[in-house]
């Protein structure tokens, strides 16, 4: 019950940062439209996945929702329980709700200036190019449009998971494990590149196994959707580990 | 509400072990002073008692249930801390609205009242607030909150005389009108030795006395007179402390005042006073007191 009550304070804390980003994002939205209306030589111009900005958005919602949160728990005496329940209750309806917005301004956006999502490029039946933006024409069936917000709802949830991990790593680690945190993408990112370089057949393999993870070959959006809630619910078993021995910092 | 039961409780920070094996009982309906110097662990141990921290070793229950088990059992206790863990952005109204989600019996007309009283601006956010300003605003949520077990780190911090003064007298008509356990760990040990019932010690870690306070006190008593005379009396007994002013002197013993003492104490034609509580605290936490 008590996560409940939490989810719907964290909720409500959020709400308005999230009217602001819409309020930014619609009016970059018209600004551009206006644009391109408006210019001759608009024609052919065109942009592509602008939902990634909300992900964006969700990732720093994420790294934002740990502190402030833990400590208002803290300070009401509820268990670390309830607020990881509460953070897992909380991004369901953000993700829900903002998927489904951003694909209504999509498809607002589009009667302006052709702007496939993610989902049309990845899973969509005609293929969008920048060079050839009047050939693409987007689908409106009830099957893409359930596709693409179930697509989203989940790409959503995983990076605010994500984000609320890092910043519960963060909080958890010391002075010389943050930079080792920060630093292990760019290890990671050179250990690859390495791979990929001696060893062609690896990264062959492995990009076949994201390509299937994903179902991008396939144009199944379904197979990310399900890649997409394992990896929420493996980065929120991670928060869950850490959330059960945090504690309140002092000063 | 039950009693809180502390067994065995240890904890360290790095090297420094900062609760050392601690087993105190906390008794239903009581006002406890946790007293003790800096950095003896009386926040530690109030964190403990509140899972905010997590002891080493030991186990806290509240009416035989492990506190770390029972998710419910922290449901009854509202902890105020010197350190504010209030989101800073959020207004005291908002906050008084919030505790009552999670504090089902808070009750928001005292809230409003005392807010009143204190001349709170409930319109204010929490972040715009001074620092005896921001433990009003502390003390009015604690106070509010309707739960069974309040604990106070440090209340009065940054209060001015009028308002620790308020502030005594309306927990103390609230602990009359609704009897509640109450913790209260302050340094301020004048002011507070009126309203305590019962006072737990700390030392370096370890509880040095757990007593009532009229029990403690009784225990030790003050005589005064010249200095001579007090220098006599005070040769043969337990002294804890001699304060000297021009030829008149002051001193605490330690230790029963008997009919052989009485009729000593007239011959030498001294006075004999109650000890203050906070002389008793200062010779018992000091370097040569009581371990």
């Amino acid at each position: 019950m008590k996560s409940f009550k939490l989810a719907k304070y964290n909720i409500k804390s959020s709400i308005k940062s999230i009217i602001i980003y819409y309020s930014i994002f619609i009016t970059v939205l018209i600004s551009i439209s206006i644009l391109i209306v408006n210019k001759s030589s608009g024609a052919g111009v065109g942009s592509a996945g602008i939902e990634f900005s909300s992900m964006i958005f969700l990732f720093v919602i994420g790294l934002n929702s740990f502190k402030e949160n833990f400590y208002f728990t803290q300070a009401n005496n509820i268990p670390r329980i309830d607020y990881f329940k509460s953070q897992a209750i909380t991004i369901l309806p953000i993700a829900l709700g903002m998927s489904m917005l951003d694909v209504i301004i999509n498809r607002i956006y589009n009667i302006f200036v052709a702007c496939p999502t993610i989902y049309d490029m990845a899973y969509g039946g005609s293929s969008y190019s920048v060079e050839n933006v009047e050939a693409w024409t987007q689908s409106n069936s009830i099957e893409t449009l359930i596709g693409t917000v179930t697509f989203l709802f989940a790409f959503y949830i995983t990076v605010f998971a994500i984000g609320l991990l890092i910043t519960m790593i963060f909080y958890k680690c010391n002075k010389t494990m943050r930079i080792i945190v920060v630093l292990s993408p760019l290890f990671l990112q050179v250990i690859l590149a390495r791979i990929a370089y001696n060893f062609p057949n690896v990264s062959d393999k492995v990009t076949s196994f994201i390509d299937s993870l994903l179902g991008i070959s396939t144009k199944n959006s379904y197979m990310s959707v399900i890649t997409f809630i394992c990896l929420f619910i493996i980065s929120m078993c991670f928060v869950y580990m850490l959330v059960r021995r945090v504690v309140v910092k002092r000063g | 509400m039950g009693t809180i039961k502390i067994s065995n409780v240890s904890k360290k920070y790095g090297d420094a072990l900062v609760i050392d094996n601690i087993s105190l009982t906390i008794e239903e309906n009581k006002i406890y002073g946790l007293l003790g110097r800096n950095g003896a662990g009386k926040t530690t141990l109030l964190n403990i008692i509140n899972n905010r921290i997590f002891a080493d070793s030991g186990v806290v229950s509240i009416n035989d249930k492990n506190l770390l088990e029972d998710k419910k059992g922290l449901e009854n206790i509202y902890f105020m801390t010197e350190q504010s863990l209030y989101p800073q952005a959020m207004k005291i109204k908002e906050l008084f609205n919030w505790t009552s989600e999670f504090y089902p019996k808070f009750d928001m007309a005292y809230a409003l009242e005392l807010s009143r009283k204190f001349e709170l601006n409930i319109n204010k956010k929490i972040k715009e607030l001074s620092t005896g300003y921001s433990s009003i605003c502390k003390i009015i949520n604690t106070m509010a909150s309707g739960a069974d077990v309040l604990m106070f780190d440090e209340p009065v911090l940054g209060l001015d005389a009028n308002h620790r003064e308020m502030f005594y007298k309306e927990l103390m008509e609230s602990y009359i009108e609704n009897p509640k356990t109450i913790i209260l760990s302050t340094h301020i040990i004048e002011e507070v030795a009126q309203l305590l019932e019962k006072i737990i010690i700390l030392k370096d870690g370890k509880i040095i006395n757990e007593d009532n306070v009229e029990e403690l006190l009784a225990k030790c008593y003050n005589v005064s007179g010249l200095n001579k005379n007090v220098d006599e009396y005070i040769k043969d007994k337990n002294c804890i402390s001699v304060d000297e002013m021009a030829s008149f002197k002051s001193a605490v013993i330690m230790g029963q005042n008997g009919d052989e003492e009485k009729e000593k104490i007239k011959q030498l034609g001294l006075e004999v006073t109650k000890v203050e509580l906070q002389k008793l605290f200062i010779y018992l936490t000091s370097k040569g007191g009581r371990k």
